[in-house]
């Protein structure tokens, strides 16, 4: 029968909409802070997973749905609440540890039990809006409206959220507008039909269920730290006390004091011999989402300074007197004291991080812990990411220092994470030296400890590749490199070559800390020659055991001499690892894996935990695809007679669903990737991207139903604008990027909002174009496309991270005009016969609700 | 299927509605499509859900009201003042020095002596066959079959792996009752190839890494060994088959306390766990009491080498030691050279990767500093004295 749809029902779905999209971000959030922060990409495919399921759920109850919208509706609302309350709490009991991945097979098991746990939420949700869109049909543009408008609120209600409520409580306000949902789909229910699956006391016993288990999130609905958390294994210090405690969408914020906070990164082994203690008590330990820890540092006793000469940082400042520096990051303000202790005259910090800032700036423990430094009148601090101060200063400096802010460094347990890193780019390198002096220095000081190399060598030839661009003719002149086996590497870049004067006080330096000088200009070859050097890596890798006597600092060394020869390619090929420049297309500093070598780090794991970030970006992306399948094959081998026997074109609509699931994530995670660096944080671009690609995909959709044109030539102009705004991505992007990051944020968030506007309009018509074909001539397949799109949307998500890690975004970005070109064609060659291209386009069916779920 | 004249549900022809009851004129009954009154129905419906929305007005206070418990509560601090011995089980004499014999140590004017002499053992475990192995164990220890299998196997891995390459460290490692010194979740897989959670965010480190760690220490039963984690005491366990004189610190004062009921169980048949001498404090600094130390193996990460950890290093001595920032550490061999002229260098070995850089640490600062220690402890004497 058919059911009005009054405004509490498009209340409800819109609720609805607006709590499914919080939930999956604040699942994210619980996972940072409870465990892992990497599971960004899982929330996604296991919520795509749960709409994948309920599209395939609903091709096999269609009709039984039409019969009994009213019913369907409601029971899934009332589900929803417990389901996500339940999701919540035994998801916190799942005893997941990335830590033990490479070691124990059972954590596989628990990755697939959250799979399992949180998958039933957004099935039931998924559920829900796919009945709302089977029932009203014939009100489509309104449903889907609000739907894609709920959707996108969702995600600036949870960033609301995360200002005002801690991580633990964010589920709490969900599951309450769950129930105001449910509570608003109750009362259109026709209770005067009694029907015999509901009444009212049923109803009203469930919603009790559902108000019940408010409370009962209320009391056990704690986010579960693991034991395995670094800030847990600080809990356990016995005279640790909590000093800090701050939150808000960039993290949770917690630090401690504790005597047994040790920090001294790079500190030369002769620290033993010349100094008679180490200062005490000198540090604070700062977690965030209870990871680290980073080091506050106390302002040294006159005495205890000593120890700062022998940590590599302070190489720079033999070669400057009382330098104008550039601190790159606060950290944990070492660099900054270390600056002034080594005489700087004016230290420029450049730090994005607001609690960081309010943290040491306005909180008196702090101030007096710190004494003051940032009130210090030669510490400026500039509140930005710091390329967009580098990029639009006029000021010049005598030295740019980055220390050890490298993921390599601080990262969540396990590998590094895979995810986009601005600072280390080719176009970063170039901006930081535009803001020397003539005879200005850039510091760069990173972790050296994997073997075989990846970081140092990938950081070399970015810096080489920046000096190229800039025009330089002898970069090697101009670099100095020196080392710790198995701690640091620091790499100084001078803008003119280095006189002999300073490469002599730079080995002086070495020699005194025992360092070991890896490349300066003049440096003799050492005895084994590069091939030696390359042919031993890659037995290292092959044979599975390791060579003795491969020092990295020859690879450094051949690294910086061949790319200055002009052998980059060879290089790039012959190693084992990528270490080709890390650029704005390509911002992947912690990539190093390439994918023809997946196989043999897969075989050396053991040896290679570092990388099972990328591997696992391999394995959610083959099981996105097994997925995938599934929910492809279950309806096509139910109904195989019915969808191919006699019915040329099915295969047509398959392969334009596909393509258009893939395509569009590729385009929209590009987009989150990309202005993550303009907007600051990856928080604001998820955000902001999601909102506005929703709402206007959603804008775009209503504009194409309402066009009274051929559904050819509208798919033609959708996929003509389509092209046009990807290949403005391509050419233009990075440049006007580049150009307005000086702006202020909000200015910024308006201007990124303009850049996603004419590619999300036009990415709203060919899903709903193809439905509206697909409904009126094949109305079976409508369940089934829907849920290959979504599925497929999933298997793209996962594709978009792994392609421009892997090939830079160029490339994912051609990949997705290539995609919608090979969508217009099938959809060319399935109308060819049927139609003669006058009729006009009818609403769409089914909203392809999946393809706005992203992060 | 065609729907219902009187309500428009689902009207299947032979039954009639199955919402309302409608049944078609001509199948014999008269309609019974009576819909009960909308307002009875609605009324405690109404009273159940205005209950509801108050409930949820409550909640949603009480949700919003309620303190922040997690990250406010504060840790539980058991005892534990920094540095507060915990168990000291190694006889402490005072007698004059007999020199390195192998179980009597001279550290400042104290010589220790071992509670247990491991090398009066009369027999190790032997090391050529399983059944062999299992006899001998089976009678000599309290060890139980399906583990000892399991540990035998694991021992061949080992061994194929290179973790272990001296027969001595291999019996340390057939000997020690891994299984004792796991939580009792974890124990019958004490023998997998992984390390296991023991709580406090600490684990008990896989065999292979114990056993490469062990192994690269090159522990001689003369030897000061000096442990920084204690965690499960399993490393410690393995020290002191080989060594007479096994100091181990753990910075948790409850782990600490619970290895030590562990080790206390375990003594009567283990004596030679009585020569661990342990305590509850903050590695970092070592343990100058008892330095120099000839053997440190610290078992958790940090930044750096503690400067003091080396101060204590004994010349010639090792240490192993995972160095790195928090989100891993590669595991270091440290070894420490001192020239007849008193030079320093100092040797960097990767423990799995086999790279090795020999340091020269120049000795700015004389001689005399890198063997200040024993220094400082004369003078603690001296104190002493004075005090008295």
């Amino acid at each position: 029968m058919r059911i009005k749809l009054s405004s509490f029902r498009l209340a409800a779905l819109f609720v609805l909409s607006v709590t499914l999209i919080a939930y999956e971000l604040s699942v994210m959030r619980t996972f940072a802070v409870g465990s892992w922060s990497n599971f960004g990409a899982m929330v996604i495919s296991i919520a795509l997973l749960g709409y994948g399921l309920a599209g395939t759920l609903l091709t096999f109850l269609e009709e039984r749905i039409r019969k009994n919208a009213d019913a369907w509706l409601l029971v899934s609302a009332l589900l929803l609440t417990p389901a996500m309350a339940a999701a919540h709490i035994v998801a916190q009991w799942v005893p997941f540890n990335p830590l033990l991945i490479t070691m124990d097979s059972k954590q596989i098991l628990w990755i697939a039990s959250y799979y399992v746990v949180y998958s039933v939420p957004f099935f039931i949700g998924a559920v829900f809006i796919g009945v709302s869109f089977i029932a009203f049909r014939d009100k489509i543009h309104q449903l889907y409206f609000w739907n894609m408008l709920g959707s996108g609120i969702g995600g600036f209600f949870i960033l609301g959220l995360m200002y005002v409520l801690p991580p633990d409580r964010l589920v709490g306000p969900l599951v309450i507008l769950s129930a105001v949902a449910t509570y608003l789909c109750t009362l259109e229910y026709r209770w005067e039909l009694r029907s015999p699956i509901l009444n009212p006391w049923k109803v009203s016993t469930v919603g009790l269920t559902s108000l019940l288990s408010v409370v009962v999130l209320l009391v056990a609905g704690e986010i579960r730290v693991s034991d395995f958390k670094p800030i847990s294994y600080a809990r356990q210090f016995p005279d640790s006390k909590q000093v800090y405690h701050a939150y808000g969408p960039l993290g949770e914020f917690d630090a401690f004091s504790s005597s047994f906070f040790h920090f001294a990164p790079g500190l030369s082994d002769n620290a033993s011999s010349n100094i008679a203690r180490m200062p005490q008590n000198a540090f604070l330990g700062l977690y965030i989402d209870g990871d680290g820890p980073i080091g506050i540092m106390r302002k040294l006793k006159p005495g205890e300074e000593a120890y700062m000469n022998y940590l590599p940082m302070a190489a720079p400042y033999l070669l400057l007197k009382q330098p104008k520096v550039l601190l790159l990051r606060l950290g944990g303000g070492i660099g900054a004291f270390s600056a002034l202790h080594h005489g700087a005259k004016q230290v420029t910090v450049v730090e994005n991080n607001p609690y960081l800032l309010r943290m040491l700036k306005h909180d008196p423990y702090f101030r007096e812990f710190t004494d003051n430094l940032l009130y210090d009148p030669r510490v400026r601090v500039v509140q930005t990411e710091p390329r967009a101060f580098t990029g639009s200063t006029k000021e010049r400096f005598d030295l740019v220092e980055i220390s050890l802010i490298d993921s390599i460094g601080l990262s969540s347990a396990g590998g590094y994470p895979i995810t986009e890193n601005f600072i280390y780019t080719d176009e970063g390198i170039r901006s930081y030296l535009s803001c020397l002096e003539p005879t200005g220095v850039l510091a760069v000081t990173v972790w050296n400890r994997l073997n075989p190399p990846r970081n140092v060598p990938k950081l070399l030839s970015t810096i080489v590749a920046a000096l190229k661009k800039d025009g330089v003719a002898q970069p090697e002149k101009q670099i100095f490199v020196f080392d710790l086996l198995l701690s640091t590497a620091t790499v100084l870049v001078k803008k003119t070559p280095f006189e002999p004067k300073e490469i002599e006080t730079l080995l002086e330096f070495c020699k005194k800390m025992s360092f070991t000088p890896c490349f300066y200009p003049g440096k003799s070859d050492p005895k084994r020659t590069f091939d030696e050097i390359l042919e031993g890596y890659d037995k290292q890798m092959k044979g599975g055991t390791a060579s003795t006597d491969l020092l990295p600092e020859e690879l450094y060394q051949y690294t910086v001499s061949w790319l200055t020869q002009g052998k980059e390619r060879e290089l790039y090929k012959r190693y084992v690892f990528n270490i080709d420049p890390a650029t704005d297309d390509r911002p992947y500093y912690t990539a190093y894996v390439k994918p023809a070598s997946v196989p043999l780090v897969v075989k050396n794991l053991k040896d290679l935990s570092e990388e099972w970030g990328y591997i696992l970006l391999v394995a959610t992306f083959l099981v996105s695809i097994l997925f995938g399948a599934l929910i492809i094959a279950v309806p096509a081998i139910g109904r195989w007679e019915e969808l191919f026997k006699h019915r040329k074109g099915t295969l047509q609509v398959l392969v334009y669903f596909s393509c258009l699931g893939i395509a569009y994530m590729l385009v929209e995670i590009f987009l989150i990737q990309r202005l993550s660096f303009f907007l600051e944080d990856p928080i604001f671009s998820t955000s902001v991207v999601i909102t506005a690609m929703l709402v206007l995909s959603g804008i775009g959709s209503l504009t194409s139903g309402r066009l009274t044109l051929p559904r050819n030539r509208l798919l033609t102009i959708a996929v003509a604008g389509i092209s046009l705004s990807i290949l403005f991505y391509i050419l233009l992007l990075s440049p006007v990027l580049d150009a307005l990051l000086g702006a202020p944020l909000a200015v910024k968030i308006l201007l990124s909002i303009l850049f996603i506007a004419p590619s999300a309009f036009f990415l709203g018509m060919p899903f709903p174009t193809g439905l509206s074909y697909v409904s009126q001539k094949r109305p079976n397949l409508i369940p089934w496309a829907w849920g290959v799109n979504g599925c497929l949307s999933v298997t793209g998500s996962v594709l978009a991270r792994l392609a421009s890690v892997s090939f830079g975004y160029r490339l994912v970005l051609l990949g997705a005009i290539l995609l919608y070109l090979l969508a217009f064609w099938m959809f060319q060659s399935l109308t060819k016969e049927e139609e003669s291209g006058t009729e006009a386009t009818k609403s769409p069916i089914i909203p392809k609700e999946q393809e706005g779920l992203v992060q | 299927m065609t729907s219902c004249p009187e309500c428009g549900f689902e009207f299947v022809p032979e039954e009639g509605c199955r919402i309302c009851g409608f049944q078609e004129q001509g199948q014999g009954k008269t309609p019974s499509h009576q819909p009960v009154s909308p307002s009875s129905l609605s009324l405690s419906f109404r009273i159940s859900f205005s209950l509801t929305i108050l409930f949820l007005a409550v909640a949603v206070g009480v949700y919003l009201g309620t303190p922040y418990r997690r990250v406010l509560q504060s840790p539980t601090v058991v005892g534990g003042e920094q540095g507060g011995s915990v168990s000291t089980n190694v006889g402490q004499a005072t007698s004059p020095s007999m020199g390195m014999t192998g179980n009597l140590v001279k550290v400042g004017k104290n010589t220790l002596v071992p509670a247990f002499d491991i090398t009066q053992r009369k027999e190790l475990p032997p090391t050529d066959s399983y059944e062999r192995y299992l006899q001998w164990m089976l009678k000599n220890t309290k060890q139980t079959e399906p583990f000892l299998k399991a540990k035998w196997e694991r021992s061949r891995e080992i061994l194929q792996r290179q973790d272990i390459v001296e027969d001595r460290v291999l019996q340390a490692f057939l000997m020690a009752p891994r299984e004792e010194f796991c939580r009792p979740y974890n124990r019958k897989n004490a023998y997998a190839d992984a390390a296991m959670p023991i709580g406090y965010g600490q684990t008990i480190s896989g065999p292979h890494m114990v056993s490469r760690m062990t192994q690269n220490l090159r522990v001689e039963p003369h030897h000061r060994v000096l442990e920084i984690g204690t965690g499960s005491g399993y490393q410690a366990s393995v020290l002191a088959e080989l060594s007479n004189f096994v100091f181990t610190i753990e910075i948790v004062p409850e782990l600490t306390q619970e290895t030590d009921e562990i080790y206390k169980k375990l003594e009567a048949d283990y004596p030679q766990y009585k020569n661990i001498k342990r305590k509850n404090a903050d590695g970092y600094y070592g343990w100058e009491e008892y330095a120099p130390f000839d053997r440190i193996i610290v078992t958790c990460g940090i930044d750096h080498i503690p400067p003091p950890l080396l101060q204590q290093l004994t010349p010639g001595g090792i240490m192993v030691i995972p160095v790195g920032p928090p989100s891993g550490q590669t595991v270091m061999k440290v070894t420490k050279n001192v020239a007849p002229d008193g030079s320093v260098t100092l040797e960097r070995e990767d423990i799995f990767h086999g790279r090795r850089k020999v340091i020269f640490v120049p000795f700015t600062a004389g001689k005399g500093e890198v063997h200040s220690i024993e220094k400082d402890l004369q003078k603690k004497d001296s104190e002493k004295k004075e005090q008295k």
